[in-house]
């Protein structure tokens, strides 16, 4: 099949990990509009070419940017936007700081009554933008993530929840599809949804069906040899009574370690240094005595991973870049965390953002996926 | 240990928790390696019982009680489990969407290589060898919510073939899928009989699609013991109407050996192929004169398009277009009408005139916009640009309600519409719906499910439950009745049964419309066909013409006569008499 070798290409799981990190770091820390305004526009690019048409669907292929979220997309953007602005409006009415007043509401009304400032509007409008970033952040990221892997890239004592949620995940769209066609179906049988009663002959057949879809499901995995139980023959089985034991002393230390302080208070006696030493030590060891249960109950079921994306140069790089743009914020954050923020409301009045050239430059590199992904597409 | 058979059972009994009657009831088989085992019968024979003793669904899955021996390749699967066999029996299941645990492909094909802990150089090994053996290449990297039907079974049997399983068991792959699909599927599985000498265990209701592959066939049918031989040995054995309709055909004329191939059918049509003349043969044992009316339109023609001959009923004229014998009044009209599924067109400017009182089948392959035109004629999809007018409203401005009261829709999935616990609870809801008063037991008698008018819909077959579906819709009393894809898993009895009852539909004047891919169903059936492609009209016309001239949506009779007079089986009675018809 002559697919357009731009469209094969995908991220490892750990190097889009890394971006989503870096990604959500920078429009978490920063609370500057010049800034934030940077992460957003590398978002939507990174937005975009997961979007770009010969990505798309049609084509099908992993990075298709088919996120599991995908129908509907378009009305949850149009919904969370439009709450953005009803929150944002309300909180530039509500505030009622700052020096510049453009014009007063009735002070007898609650809440929004009394003057509406400029500093009020710029804060409010700030908030939004952040929101709004964060947002386009997680949209690129879920976009471009293959959750199968992602899921699947859990420890091994995790293994069966990872992969119980993945096949959830891909059970989210279809559950959507049929509700609607349920929906659809009943409505032309002359269904109306006047009172709770109604819900019936729409929950019905969706649970019907997806109890039916379940046991499909589950008849399929155990002919292809997955079992809840542990296999055996694997040499590192541990007798269910020991996982039992070591799952339920753990959580005991763990609790007791957590509560021993409170209880030593409750009774009276004199609390020193000592006691909430006890209790961390208690609940640390608590937490490893679990871990190691886990673990050693993981090793019992013989699996091995399939790895469908190995570690490219590309990955290197965007690493590299992730790691980079974290650093810096992370020194800014540290040494001078005035940079990072914007408030016209702590001043009363409103100023010209700072820029700093520096931090925009590592702002600006989040734009990464897509250049390194043209320059490398050769390797897909 | 020479002839050592692969599968081997022995007298097994087994009965569901719970069951009156055993599923199985003292069955034996055994089955040699290599071989291509075609398992067939009515619903509720046990078929899938039988397969999924195979790989220890049954009993570990479901439980129950079982008596009896089962070895396959040397293992036991009652001891060993679904699990246990995994690597032994690979089973590919029905449907094609509830079998996926991955998003991607490749990893589809991973998941019981992981299972197995097979350790990763041999799992890259394995997974080009499948992925060639099935010819899927080019799928490796494709989501699973992209591919067709089609390449969704072949997935799903790559899938099981990586831990090299020396039986491969297919509970109705290709039941869901449309001919050309199913054939790409099939085609699949001969080549790895062929080549790899792997064993195959395939159920399946259109025998037609199969048979001529079956190196045996086990037939199955409830309080019997099931029949095991060679395709012909059974095929004449098994009832008329659960025999494809080439078996058929061979047995009302007295053919034998029976034909299973279109090819081996031609023969016998014409023995003497160099004179081209209308002969009908008659199989040497059967020594019975040919048709009353030889007619020159009986011999073969090579290309598809059906002869010009003078023909005795109106339809038969293949070069005339569709006129209907009365004028009818459009019942439902398209113009004009565009419509995009999320930036993809479907349809584009199209147009179509369904009149009342008449059975229109729209066909094509999955895909090619049924669906969308359906629920386009009835409402539940607005046009983009265009106009719908069903039964004198305008889909755009009309409310659902307002529809609903003319036009009833019956889904792909009956499960849809199904949630009462009794069918008579399913008829009630809906004439409540519609303001009407409780009533039923005519409709019930009418759609043969008096004797389940307190059941759970959910405990019936899949035909009885299609029927359910089409009661609690006819309840309303509609005008119009549509119906998705209504043959989807129903076997020939389920399908004939519920032809009548459409049937019966039309001729008290209303009008139906089913979107299909089952040719024998719409051949049988249809007053109209309207082959679509990609959204647009292919070919429009009376089922006798359309069906004749095509070479995907023909019947089995059609591609051996080559007319448009022979297109069923019962046309075939009609033509050649009694004479054929009650020797054999």
């Amino acid at each position: 099949m002559a697919v357009d070798r731009d469209t094969q290409f995908q991220y490892h799981v750990g190097a889009w990990l890394a971006w989503g990190a870096a990604a959500m770091l920078a429009a978490l820390l920063t609370r500057n509009p010049f800034y934030l305004a940077l992460v957003l526009a590398a978002a939507c690019a990174v937005n975009l070419w997961l979007d770009r048409p010969s990505a798309g669907a049609g084509a099908g292929t992993v990075h298709g940017g088919q996120g599991p979220i995908r129908p509907g997309r378009g009305m949850l953007l149009r919904l969370v936007l439009g709450l953005l602005v009803v929150v944002a409006l309300f909180k530039w009415l509500s505030l009622h700081s700052g020096a510049t007043v453009l014009f007063r509401l009735p002070e007898d009304w609650p809440l929004i009554g009394g003057p509406v400032t400029l500093e009020a509007l710029v804060f409010a409008g700030l908030d939004a933008l952040s929101l709004v970033t964060v947002l386009a952040v997680f949209a690129a990221f879920s976009a471009g993530a293959d959750y199968y892997t992602l899921l699947r890239s859990v420890p091994p004592f995790m293994h069966q929840v990872g992969l119980v949620a993945s096949i959830a995940i891909t059970f989210v769209p279809q559950t959507v599809v049929r509700f609607v066609e349920i929906r659809q179906a009943q409505a032309l049988r002359g269904h109306r949804l006047r009172r709770a009663g109604d819900l019936l002959p729409l929950v019905m057949p969706l649970l019907a069906g997806g109890m039916e879809r379940a046991i499909n499901l589950a008849e399929a995995m155990e002919s292809r040899g997955f079992s809840a139980r542990t296999q055996a023959g694997s040499g590192h089985n541990l007798p269910p009574r020991a996982v039992q034991s070591g799952l339920v002393l753990g959580l005991g230390l763990v609790l007791a370690g957590g509560a021993l302080p409170a209880l030593l208070a409750g009774a009276g006696v004199n609390t020193w240094a000592g006691t909430s030493w006890a209790g961390w030590s208690l609940a640390i060891a608590g937490i490893a005595l679990l871990g190691l249960t886990l673990w050693s109950a993981g090793r019992a079921a013989k699996r091995t991973r399939y790895r469908r994306t190995a570690w490219k140069d590309a990955d290197v790089v965007l690493v590299v870049v992730s790691a980079a743009v974290m650093g810096i914020l992370l020194a800014y954050r540290l040494l001078s965390p005035a940079t990072l923020v914007y408030d016209p409301l702590a001043y009363l009045r409103v100023y010209v953002p700072g820029f700093d050239p520096v931090l925009a430059l590592a702002l600006a590199a989040l734009v990464a996926p897509v250049p390194v992904a043209t320059m490398y597409k050769d390797q897909a | 240990m020479a002839h050592e058979s692969i599968i081997h059972i022995q007298a097994v009994t087994y009965w569901y928790p719970g069951a009156g009657r055993p599923a199985l009831d003292r069955v034996s088989l055994d089955v040699e390696e290599g071989e291509f085992l075609l398992v067939a019968g009515v619903s509720g024979a046990g078929k899938s019982t039988l397969l999924r003793l195979l790989n220890g669904l049954v009993p570990h899955f479901y439980g129950g009680t079982l008596s009896g021996r089962v070895l396959v390749a040397g293992r036991d699967p009652i001891a060993l489990g679904p699990g246990g066999m995994s690597g032994t029996v690979g089973f590919v299941f029905q449907d094609p969407e509830a079998q996926f645990v991955a998003d991607v492909v490749e990893d589809e094909l991973a998941f019981s290589m992981e299972n197995a802990g097979l350790p990763l150089p041999l799992m890259r090994r394995r997974m080009e060898e499948v992925l060639h053996a099935v010819g899927i290449e080019h799928l490796r990297g494709r989501r699973a919510s992209t591919l067709s039907g089609g390449e969704r079974q072949r997935v799903a049997i790559a899938s099981v073939l990586t831990l090299q399983p020396r039986v491969l068991v297919l509970d109705e792959p290709t039941s869901q899928l449309d001919p050309q699909s199913a054939e790409e599927v099939l085609d699949s599985l001969v080549k790895l009989n062929r080549d790899l000498g792997l064993t195959i265990v395939l159920c399946e209701h259109r025998l037609e699609r199969v048979v001529q592959h079956a190196d045996r066939i086990l037939y199955m049918a409830p309080a019997c013991p099931p029949l095991i031989g060679e395709p012909e040995e059974i095929l004449s054995e098994i009832p008329m109407p659960l025999a494809p309709p080439l078996v058929q055909v061979g047995k009302l004329l007295g053919w034998k050996p029976l034909p299973l191939t279109i090819r081996e059918a031609k023969r016998l049509v014409l023995p003497d192929a160099g004179a081209g003349a209308g002969q009908v043969g008659v199989g040497e044992g059967g020594g019975r004169t040919s048709s009353p009316s030889p007619s020159p339109s009986l011999s073969l023609s090579p290309s598809p398009s059906p002869p010009s001959s003078p023909a005795h009923m109106p339809p038969a004229q293949p070069s005339d277009s569709y006129t209907p014998i009365p004028a009818r009044p459009p019942s439902i009209s398209m113009h004009d009408v565009w419509f995009a599924y999320a930036g993809r067109p479907v349809l584009r400017g199209f147009d179509l005139e369904v009149r009342s009182g008449e059975i229109t089948a729209l066909m094509g392959r999955n895909g090619a916009g049924k669906t969308t035109i359906l629920k386009l004629m009835v409402g539940l999809l607005k046009p983009a640009h265009g106009r719908v007018v069903m039964a004198g409203l305008d889909t755009r401005r009309a409310s659902l309600e307002q529809i609903s009261k003319v036009a009833g829709y019956v889904p792909q999935q009956p499960d849809v519409l199904l949630f009462a616990d009794s069918v008579q609870g399913e008829v009630d809801f809906t004439r409540r719906a519609h303001g009407l008063p409780p009533d039923g037991a005519d409709l019930l008698a009418r759609l043969g499910l008096t004797l389940y008018r307190w059941h759970d819909p959910r405990d019936l077959s899949v035909g009885e439950r299609q029927r359910v579906a089409l009661a609690s819709v006819l309840a309303g009393d509609p005008d119009i009745v549509l119906l998705d894809e209504p043959t989807r898993g129903l076997d020939y009895l389920q399908k004939s049964v519920l032809a009548g009852i459409l049937r019966g539909l039309r001729d008290e004047g209303r009008t139906v419309v089913l979107a299909t891919h089952d040719v024998e169903l719409a051949a049988h059936l249809a007053d109209r066909v309207v082959l679509l492609g990609d959204g647009e009209v292919i070919d429009d016309g009376p089922a006798r013409r359309v069906m004749s001239g095509s070479l995907v949506f023909s019947t089995q009779v059609s591609k051996l006569f080559g007319t448009p007079r022979l297109l069923t089986v019962d046309d075939v009675r009609a033509q050649f008499g009694a004479g054929a018809g009650h020797g054999g």
